[in-house]
């Protein structure tokens, strides 16, 4: 020990009070740890099944819109008036009802949209749950 | 240092779960303390130590070895209880300029010679009294044993620049014990 560290502040700031740690401080924190792995690998999950419903959903847009066979009408009119949205020039009528009547969304696209959005509510759905098991969780653990 | 540390950091980084664990057991006490100073609330130092040893296991692999494990943990440890202090905006003594340049260097030296009960009484009082960063230092310099270069390497500052802070507070706390004393007398 050197000259300055025997001196007077050195010997207040050792008097200075050693506060403990509660005892299953090391527990907590590893439980943290866990769910926090837990929660990325959840949103990794979530996002390869986002990933999963958007792309099955392109391709099977693709399908009903390429393929011959497949070509039932609806695909390729919903395309073609997304298509007149982006025309400069379109006198289209974005009020919500006409929006959908336009859309074609009343035929057989009406089933694709309400596939997509049940397949998203369900996802969600998964999210929340696992959510609110995770914070019951933390919440007995402390 | 643990004797078998570059074994347990290898072992943390191949996601072993125990070896943390013991690392944590090993530094949690003193990092808490360092941060209970800062910070000065006990029930927030403890959220800030979970956050800490939660930060240093994922940030664990970005570790480079340049300087000791405990150099780089008590860094994160400064900083995430600077910056805790930061956010709650905490009233601190902040003393004049003007006086601290005042202060002789032989009454600073006397003060720190006089070891009596009364003085290291009132020092201790008046190291609580100090902002958040110079209690850091005291703590680590004084309370911990550290060598002003691992200090500097903490707070990341030179040398120098913790040396003239270390004078600053040594001056500070003389102030601060000329004062309590006068409160004292006054009573």
């Amino acid at each position: 020990m050197n000259k300055e560290q025997n001196n007077a502040i050195h010997r207040a700031a050792q008097r200075l009070e050693r506060r403990p740690l509660p005892q299953d401080f090391e527990v907590r924190v590893m439980a943290r740890i866990e769910r926090s792995q837990r929660r990325e690998e959840l949103q990794e999950q979530m996002l390869f099944a986002t990933g999963c419903i958007a792309t099955v959903g392109v391709l099977v847009w693709a399908a009903l819109r390429y393929i011959p066979a497949l070509d039932f009408g609806f695909a390729r009119d919903f395309t073609d008036r997304i298509g007149t949205l982006f025309t400069p020039d379109t006198s289209f009528d974005w009020r919500l009802p006409s929006l959908l009547k336009d859309l074609h969304l009343a035929d057989y696209g009406v089933l694709y949209f309400f596939a997509v959005v049940l397949c998203s509510l369900m996802l969600l759905d998964t999210l929340i749950r696992q959510r609110i098991r995770l914070k019951e969780q933390a919440k007995s653990e402390k | 240092m643990l004797n078998n540390e570059k074994e347990l950091l290898e072992e943390i980084a191949c996601g072993d779960m125990a070896a943390f664990s013991t690392l944590m057991k090993h530094y949690s006490q003193g990092v808490y303390t360092l941060v209970v100073r800062i910070i000065g609330n006990e029930c927030e130092a403890e959220e800030v130590t979970q956050d800490i040893f939660m930060k240093v296991y994922k940030q664990l692999r970005y570790f480079s070895g340049r300087s000791t494990f405990s150099t780089w943990l008590y860094r994160i440890a400064y900083n995430a209880a600077i910056s805790h202090t930061r956010r709650k905006r905490q009233a601190n003594i902040t003393l004049d300029e003007r006086r601290l340049a005042s202060i002789d260097e032989d009454d600073v030296e006397r003060m720190e010679a006089d070891t009596s009960e009364r003085n290291l009484e009132a020092l201790a009082a008046a190291i609580e009294q100090l902002e958040p960063q110079d209690k850091a230092l005291v703590t680590l310099h004084y309370y911990e044993n550290r060598p002003i270069a691992e200090c500097a390497e903490i707070i990341e500052q030179s040398v120098g620049n913790t040396k003239v802070r270390l004078h600053r507070i040594r001056k500070k706390l003389y102030i601060l014990i000329t004062d309590y004393r006068d409160e004292q007398g006054a009573k």
